[in-house]
């Protein structure tokens, strides 16, 4: 249990480091215009990157918050460890793709980031691509937890 | 796979949560165990086993796979 204990100290802190440098990166983006092909458009990827580093930074706060409460708490830290290494849960999560579907959701979402600056059907087509995947897996994640 | 869990654990008064920190696993792991749901490996089996001080085959009904 020390291990883990010791893996959460350090997701605490690669947590805070990408929480620090998403917001950094958006204040930068803010005060610097990169251009973009269109003006109405550009509006458009500002407010869809603030909502996306909103959630982002959100869902982090609260996955630091239920690790802090884990490390003070013995019974939390024994329950949340048996959440993650759940044989039940893991096949569930294998059978819907693992973590490789999230890495290509990031790459996806990152890449039509980017591409936006450039061209909005691309940004579409690659957003609407991402989340046609997440959705998907959280679909097939509860059909299988009813299933299991 | 049909299990005696449930009797088991109504028997030492315990809740599917205890035993399933008691075991390391969850308590949605146990309810689907319990209703046939899903089947426990070798290991997790062997936990639950060995936490009821009974052997395996008294714990988990092997009639399905004796068939084969």
């Amino acid at each position: 249990m020390e291990n883990y204990k010791n893996t959460i100290k350090k997701r605490i802190v690669i947590m805070t480091v990408v929480c620090l440098v998403v917001v950094s990166v958006y204040v930068v983006n803010l005060f610097h215009d990169f251009g973009t092909v269109n003006e109405n458009f550009s509006d458009y990827i500002k407010g869809f990157q603030l909502g996306l580093i909103i959630v982002l930074v959100i869902f982090m706060i609260g996955l630091m918050r239920k690790y802090f409460i884990a490390l003070k708490n013995e019974q939390s830290l024994k329950k949340l460890f048996f959440e993650e290494t759940d044989e039940r849960a893991r096949m569930i999560s294998e059978k819907t793709g693992g973590n490789v579907i999230i890495a290509c959701a990031l790459c996806i979402l990152i890449a039509g980031i980017i591409a936006g600056y450039f061209n909005e059907i691309i940004f579409f087509t690659l957003t609407g691509c991402c989340l046609f995947l997440l959705v998907t897996r959280k679909v097939l994640k509860l059909y299988y937890r009813g299933k299991y | 796979m049909k299990t005696t869990i449930k009797e088991l654990r109504k028997e030492k008064k315990l809740s599917q949560e205890e035993l399933a920190l008691a075991v390391g696993t969850t308590r949605q792991t146990i309810t689907s165990i319990e209703v046939e749901k899903y089947t426990a490996s070798l290991v997790l089996a062997y936990k639950i086993a060995r936490y009821f001080d009974k052997k395996i085959e008294d714990v988990f009904d092997f009639t399905d796979v004796e068939e084969f």
